[in-house]
């Protein structure tokens, strides 16, 4: 039931990328495991990214990012130039821009942000760089509005 | 990082008077939180909150009990780029190395530790760029040393309760302190002015500054 050699095998993320003419938010080279959609640590994009399923990005991403319903990670490799948009979203490589996480905004003991962030939640772990600003409204998201860090900086 | 602070000697090592941490009482802060309460009250503001100091997710959270724009200065890193008034870099352009895009105007900074470790030249700049900043009424909350040394490395500052903060010694070097008598401190920030002043256990000075009319 549990055996991992009946799964498909995943795709590794920093697969080398696929020459590919398919567009921005549908590379050859992205790699989709389960719920999950992994841009690898070799891909660099240029553009908009919109989607319907979580997305993890090791790559270089420049643009706007738009992941309404959906989870979005910047891994550890990643350095992002964009604005996303999210349900939730955590850093934990590099990010410039502005963030909009509709339940929450994580930045990990590895991420380094700047920008603003919009969040009902946010938490920023011990070891975080977070350069900009944060809107927050108490009244308008409890009873998530608490920008908890158990861990605070 | 201490372009205030003159090196006085060898780096001492204090122990065990001088604990890595410790916590203090913060009555003024508590007066000014509960201020803010009251004007929430009021008027259910939005205040512009401005940390000069790193991002910290404890301040994050306390803060968020508030309706807020909360604002990351990190002043002491940008600083660390600053040129010091006089020395062939007469014009320090604020505007750029310490933005502040998107506010509808502060009404309260955290100075925590961070006027310490600043040029004395470079505090009237900051003053006046800050207060430009400022709605009216706005209030600027500060720890100032007010003993000959302090910890080469700004403390870190834990909220524990309106009433009580933990501050964390990051390292044991010590250095000299400027120490400036309030009256010395008021006019390096001539926009504010004090309104209330407590001798704190540990040596730190609290102080609530107001920004004064404008």
């Amino acid at each position: 039931m549990f055996d991992k050699s009946k799964k498909e095998p995943e795709k590794k993320a920093a697969a080398p990328a696929a020459k590919s003419s398919a567009p921005a938010s549908k590379p050859a080279s992205v790699s989709n495991s389960g719920q999950t959609t992994t841009i690898g640590a070799s891909i660099n994009l240029n553009g908009e990214l919109k989607g319907n399923e979580d997305l993890l990005i090791q790559g270089q991403v420049e643009g706007n990012i738009f992941l309404k319903e959906h989870n979005l990670t910047i891994g550890e490799q990643g350095k992002i130039k964009a604005n996303a948009f999210a349900k939730t979203i955590t850093v934990r490589g590099e990010l410039t821009g502005d963030l909009n996480g509709l339940d929450k905004v994580t930045i990990t003991s590895t991420g380094r942000v700047r920008g603003n962030i919009i969040a009902p939640k946010v938490i920023l772990e011990e070891g975080a760089t977070f350069k900009g600003s944060i809107d927050m409204d108490a009244k308008a998201g409890k009873p998530a509005a608490q920008a908890a860090s158990a861990k605070s900086a | 990082m201490a372009l205030f602070a003159k090196p006085r000697g060898e780096p001492q090592v204090r122990q065990p008077a001088q604990p890595g941490f410790s916590e203090l009482g913060c009555p003024a802060f508590a007066g000014l939180v509960e201020a803010m309460h009251a004007r929430e009250e009021k008027t259910d503001p939005k205040f512009g909150i401005l940390d000069l100091a790193k991002a910290s997710g404890n301040h994050i959270q306390f803060f968020s009990q508030f309706r807020c724009k909360y604002h990351i200065g990190d002043v002491l890193d940008a600083m660390e780029s600053w040129p010091v008034p006089g020395e062939d870099t007469p014009v320090v352009d604020l505007e750029t190395l310490l933005p502040l895009h998107n506010t509808d105007g502060l009404d309260l900074i955290l100075a925590w530790d961070g006027l310490n470790y600043l040029h004395p030249e470079l505090l009237p700049l900051l003053s006046g760029h800050l207060a430009g900043k400022c709605n009216p009424g706005a209030w600027l909350h500060a720890f100032v040393y007010t003993r000959g040394d302090m910890p080469a490395l700004p403390l870190r500052f834990d909220i524990l309760s309106p009433e009580k903060m933990r501050c964390t010694r990051r390292g044991d070097d010590w250095v000299g302190a400027p120490c400036p008598p309030q009256r010395v401190l008021e006019s390096r920030l001539p926009e504010f002015h004090v309104v209330q002043s407590r001798l704190l256990q540990n040596g730190l000075h609290e102080y609530l500054f107001q920004v004064s009319r404008h």
